[in-house]
């Protein structure tokens, strides 16, 4: 049909359009009157189609194609951004959406992408409730709660959930894959009542409770997710039968059985619900991993209903013989349909679980399995098909997914040295590694787990005195070296792990001890030693770790341990040198022959967080591993260095985002999994033990108002030593500093720092003991406590203006610590100083008119500056290094710490004349007094002393130094504890926060591997 | 659209000046855009919603065409390189995901049962386009005439407005294209194929 005659056409049209016109007889007789058969006959075949078309063509063309187009826009394919999400690969559909693996392109971690139908998001009050609620469900920061990362829109307005990724398989995959044992069952049940008992006290009710939205990871962790998703994505319908409406809602038809199943009675009503209705779908969840089938169940989704609203399910013992009579009493009290008649918290379930638990575990029935053949006829989803499986709308891995993220990650099971680093040192000392040391290493099997070592741990004091500096575990994790301090005087000791017996190693003695390590094979200990405190100057030693008495050596190691290729053929190491300040990752055969360099990076490039940490090696031998230690503006942050050993291509692998202050002791755990650290996260006030999974999770292994710092594993990476300082004060008052007659005003063992006296007589000081450095006051008989500052990150070093009208503080709320004014009660918050730089120690002049401060710049040096109280420009006040500005009471000086901005300069006392800025005196302050950055001096209330703590005879006192010249004398006469803070008011009353700071050796072992079992 | 509308336009004036690698730029502009359409016309019509196809049409082609800063020949010259553009795409769309279907190879399906049934969402618009690309050579304004109404969407008043011919033409080449384009595509035997 290409040429046609356009005048035919032109006829064929004249009569088609005349034929048309008329109707029946008369389009007849009109047809009959053409003459020409072949014109007559092909309009009467167009008017035939005519007359079939019908809708032919009335509905435009994007109507017919818009089902495809959305379809087509519904899976998203991998490599499609939705915001800053690269999809990866769909893992999961259902009713409620399309779930996808996908990389957040900004932070580098894998999520999981959960993208829900459009018609959910066209309520904004109901997206914003459901925000808020998911919000809050994740900031319960529970283990057993998913978290959610961020709720958003795409671009063509589809509500997204970017989630905590997990690898595993949910619930409903777990039971339909064989049957569970029963510790199984109470192991998840009692992990989802906990999640659901952290949510129930946060006022979150989950609504949904069901085995697809219940994930258990490979290491037997459950985690809960899609909280207050139901109450968003049910549609309500203005019907009197609330029932059905909302059952069919969330469900395709493939789903509904499902969902109708664990729906409480008061949900299947229709009627308003609270936490109980969560105590119900997990009783039902119960009950089936028990019995293989749903206690309530029907041909339809209204018989279900019914049964759920009028029937007693059958009894667990019908489909599980001898089913503890607990267990069925549990169940009973979890379906009651009449809620008050339920467990009325969810608390109390997880209680009787935990018991029936212990009991069981007594009568060792807990390996009893549920036997298939009695499963009812429930189990649709075959095994095959789990990764599609009917209704889970969850973050699930297909197999291929697990495998290949196996393969792609690699689970090395490297054999590395852990190298304990004194915190704060700048310098690392170094351990030659004697090769033939290796043949004592076995091959680590690389634990069934991935990368969720440390969920659940043991945790041992292995020292009680409170004294421990620092400690390291032997490769085999049998052996605990630590240093300890006696009055001022410090020791080398070894213990075996399980047994209370110690051995000295090396003797106390003046002088620092500077980060203790085993050799790879353990048969020495290695440690730094210093006499001047300076870390440039320590000697690196070398003793048998059993080798009683034997005199230590003198050694000058340039390469960290090394680690070896699970072939056993090849070893790898990083090599530093000291003069070229680089780093070089090396590789030679075992025998430690055919060295060959395969990367080097010049300082302030470097690998690793130090060049004393062990390389991993992948599980296929490909790949080497190494921790980095990388930053920007927000913190530190973590990252692993991947160099392949064939193609040379070097990778970095991504780890959770998450920000950090002070990071050390950075270690790939062995399997290269996870990345241990002793730090303290951005605006946190502690530094704990942080587990950085490969998955991109991030995670504390501590968390109380204790320091973690250094942190130390042992070869396998099961067991860690690390240490746990306290501080631990009061506050204490003497009347005119008569220390005699202190009276101690508060009570308990707190934490109070930056003590300062208000002119109302009230004490304002800083505490972190909450969790987060606040500013608070305090009246001086202890009564009236205030918070001043809460919710602003850190926030310390208050002062008070002598009008009383403005506290000036220190605060990271702005990103980095700058100096803030608020008003004296806590309100109006003013940031006085901006800028790249940090800013602390704050001083209101004695007219208020201006505030003194030390500013810092790393790497240049610290000064002291002037601000007009009112904000305004910034003046330098001290050209010189100087920290701690302290203005005398008559408003004429101002007093400070000053060195010579050098390393290892003895501090000195020094005050300047505030009018003129010129420096007066400064004075030596005797060995005893403990000077660092932080230290803090204060005027004695007659403006002619500056005070500072001493430590002589060992005990802290506050000691005076006249400044008009003269010797130190002593002003207070404690006889224990350490001032951690103290002012003079201007009546001379003196108030000082005194207490221990205790340092003990802690001993973490990794006990999930051996109580949880998928 | 994260594209700004100005490239839009100029690719758009770029193409109805023959610009070829204008309309590969584009496409998947438009793509994106007619999806959200689409998206809501769904939404729309499972809301119970009378659908106003010209008006979602006619927003999507504001959203991407800054008209202020367009000279278009006429209102006419708008929508003819709409049209064109949006069968384009739709047709386009209908042939990856035919192709998706049947495993790649392209063969066509007997399309009778599909065309007696006559319901959107079975018609085959790769066919109906091929068969549209013959009407043109035959009867151009009939070509353009549901290239306006049934791409884009446009009415029957509209469609006259745009070709400046009469509301009843426009009804009568409608019709009688519809007959010859419906039988094209249900494979009726064609009688008046000449030489």
């Amino acid at each position: 049909m290409s040429k046609v005659n356009k005048e035919h056409w032109q006829q064929v049209k004249e009569v088609f359009e005349g034929a048309l016109e008329r109707q029946g007889a008369e389009r007849a007789q009109f047809l009959d009157q053409v003459a020409e058969v072949s014109l007559r006959e092909e309009v009467e075949s167009l008017l035939r189609s005519y007359g079939e078309a019908g809708s032919f063509m009335e509905a435009p063309a994007v109507a017919s194609a818009a089902e495809s187009l959305v379809g087509k826009q519904n899976k998203l394919v991998a490599g499609q951004l939705v915001k800053h999400y690269e999809i990866i690969a769909p893992i999961g559909e259902g009713g409620m959406g399309e779930v996808y693996l996908a990389k957040d392109t900004i932070l580098g971690r894998r999520v999981a992408l959960k993208v829900l139908p459009e018609y959910v998001g066209e309520d904004p009050d109901r997206l914003r409730r459901f925000k808020q609620e998911a919000r809050s469900a994740s900031t319960l920061n529970h283990p057993n709660v998913c978290v959610i990362h961020e709720i958003g829109q795409t671009d063509d307005g589809r509500p997204f959930i970017a989630m905590e990724h997990i690898e595993g398989v949910t619930l409903r995959q777990r039971m339909n894959e064989r049957a569970m044992k029963l510790g199984d069952v109470l192991d998840v049940a009692i992990q989802v009542a906990d999640a659901l008992t952290a949510a129930h006290e946060a006022g979150i009710v989950h609504r949904d409770i069901k085995p697809e939205n219940i994930m258990i990871r490979r290491d037997g962790y459950l985690k809960v997710f899609d909280f207050g998703l139901a109450k968003l994505t049910e549609r309500r319908h203005a019907r009197a039968n609330g029932t059905m409406s909302t059952l069919l809602a969330n469900s395709s038809p493939g789903t509904v059985m499902g969902t109708a199943a664990y729906m409480s009675p008061e949900q299947a009503r229709g009627v308003s619900v609270d936490e109980r209705t969560d105590i119900w779908s997990l009783g039902v969840v119960l009950y089936e991993m028990v019995s293989g089938r749903p206690p309530f169940v029907g041909e339809t989704p209204t018989d279900v209903v019914v049964a759920i609203v009028e029937k007693e399910p059958p009894a667990i013992s019908q489909y599980l013989v001898g089913a503890p009579a607990e267990l069925e009493r549990i169940v009973r009290k979890a379906l009651r349909k009449d809620t008050d008649e339920r467990y009325q918290i969810v608390k109390e379930m997880a209680i009787d679980l935990r018991s029936l638990r212990k009991d069981l575990e007594v009568d060792s029935q807990l390996d009893r399995s549920i036997e298939p053949a009695l499963l009812g006829g429930t189990r649709t989803v075959s095994a095959e098909h789990l990764g599609a499986s009917t209704g889970s709308d969850q973050a699930v891995d297909t197999e291929q997914l697990q495998a290949s993220r196996l393969t792609t990650f690699g689970l090395p099971s490297a054999r590395r040295s852990p190298w304990p680093m004194r915190l704060g040192l700048t310098v690392c000392f170094l351990v030659v590694i004697a090769v033939g040391g290796f043949v004592i290493y076995k091959s680590i099997k690389r634990s069934e787990t991935s990368s969720a070592r440390f969920q659940r741990i043991n945790v041992t004091k292995l020292t009680t005195n409170g004294n421990a500096l620092f400690a390291s575990i032997s490769p085999d994790g049998n052996y605990v070296a630590y240093v300890k301090s006696e009055s001022g005087r410090e020791s080398l000791w070894l213990r075996q792990v399980g047994s209370a017996g110690t051995l000295e190693v090396a003797p106390a003695r003046e002088g620092h001890y500077l980060g203790v390590a085993f050799s790879p094979d353990g048969s020495s200990i290695y440690y730094g030693y210093t006499t001047t405190g300076a870390n440039d100057s320590a000697d690196i030693f070398r003793v048998p770790t059993l080798g009683a008495g034997a005199p230590p050596v003198k050694v000058n190691p340039e390469e960290g341990p090394s680690s070896r290729s699970h072939d056993g053929k090849r070893i790898a190491f990083l090599r530093h040198s000291r003069a070229s300040e680089t780093d070089t990752l090396v590789l030679a055969r075992a025998d430690g022959s055919e060295e060959q360099t395969l990367a080097t990076r010049k300082w302030p490039d470097r690998f690793a967080w130090d060049w004393a940490s062990a390389p991993a090696w992948t599980n296929d031998d490909q790949k080497l591993d190494l921790p980095l230690v990388n930053s920007d503006a927000n913190g530190f942050y973590i990252t692993i260095y991947e160099l392949g050993l064939t193609d040379h291509k070097e990778n970095i692998v991504p780890l959770s985002a998450q920000r950090f202050e002070q990071p050390n002791h950075v270690s790939l755990l062995s399997d290269a999994t996870a990345v241990i650290l002793s730090a303290r996260a951005q605006g946190a006030s502690f530094q704990q033990i942080w587990y950085l999974g490969r998955d991109g999770s991030a995670r504390t292994l501590t968390n109380d108002l204790s320091d973690y710092r250094a942190v130390v594993l042992s070869a396998d990476s099961k067991s860690l030593v690390t240490t746990q300082t306290q501080t631990l004060a009061n506050i204490w008052i003497a009347a005119k500093g008569e220390t005699a007659h202190a009276t101690q005003i508060t009570s308990g063992l707190g934490r109070y720092f930056d003590l300062s006296w208000a002119p109302d007589g009230k004490i304002v000081y800083a505490s972190d003991a909450s969790g987060s450095a606040d500013i608070y006051e305090l009246a001086a008989n202890g009564a009236n406590m205030r918070q001043l500052t809460s919710n602003m990150k850190r926030n310390y070093a208050p002062a008070v203006s002598t009008d009383n009208r403005f506290i000036v503080f220190h605060s990271n709320r702005s990103g980095i610590f700058q100096i803030w004014r608020m008003d004296r009660d806590g309100s109006n918050p003013v940031q006085l100083t901006f800028g790249n730089s940090e800013s602390h120690w704050p001083q209101f002049s004695a007219d208020g008119k201006f505030v003194v401060y030390e500013h810092f710049e790393p790497g240049v040096t610290a000064t002291l500056w002037r601000v007009p109280s009112e904000g305004g420009t910034p003046a330098k006040v001290t050209d010189g290094f100087a920290v701690r500005p302290t203005i005398s009471p008559d408003g004429k000086l101002l007093g400070y710490w000053q060195n010579d901005g050098k390393p290892n300069t003895p501090w000195r006392v020094a005050f300047s004349s505030l009018e003129t800025g010129k420096q007066v005196r400064t004075f030596d302050v005797a060995p005893t007094v403990p000077v660092n950055w932080d230290t803090l001096l204060r005027w004695s209330a007659d403006s002619r002393s500056l005070v500072y703590v001493d430590n002589r005879g060992g005990v802290e006192n506050l000691w005076a130094q006249p400044i008009d010249g003269g010797p130190a004398r002593q002003l207070t006469g404690f006889n224990d504890s350490r001032i951690l803070s103290f002012d003079w008011s201007r009546e001379g009353n003196l108030v000082a926060s005194r207490g221990v700071i205790t340092s003990d050796v802690v001993l973490v072992t990794d006990a999930s591997q051996t109580e949880a079992r998928p | 659209m994260p594209q700004a509308p100005q490239n839009v336009t100029e690719l758009l004036i770029g193409w109805s000046n023959g610009d070829k690698q204008a309309l590969d730029a584009l496409v998947p502009l438009v793509y994106d855009e007619l999806r959200r359409q689409a998206s809501r016309y769904l939404r729309r019509e499972r809301m119970g919603h009378t659908l106003q196809t010209t008006a979602l049409i006619h927003e999507a082609y504001l959203r991407l065409v800054d008209q202020r800063n367009v000279h278009w020949q006429n209102r006419a010259h708008f929508f003819g390189i709409a049209a064109q553009l949006m069968r384009r795409i739709l047709v386009d769309h209908a042939r990856t995901k035919k192709r998706a279907k049947r495993g790649g190879s392209d063969v066509r399906i007997s399309l009778s049962e599909a065309t007696l049934k006559s319901s959107a969402q079975n018609l085959d618009i790769v066919a109906l386009d091929e068969a549209l690309e013959r009407l043109a050579e035959i009867d151009e304004q009939q070509s353009k005439i549901v290239e306006l109404r049934f791409f884009s969407g446009l009415t029957v008043e509209e469609t006259a407005e745009v070709l400046s011919i009469s509301t009843a033409t426009v009804k009568r080449d409608w019709s009688m294209a519809k007959a010859w384009l419906h039988r094209e595509i249900s494979g009726e035997v064609i009688k008046n194929e000449q030489g």
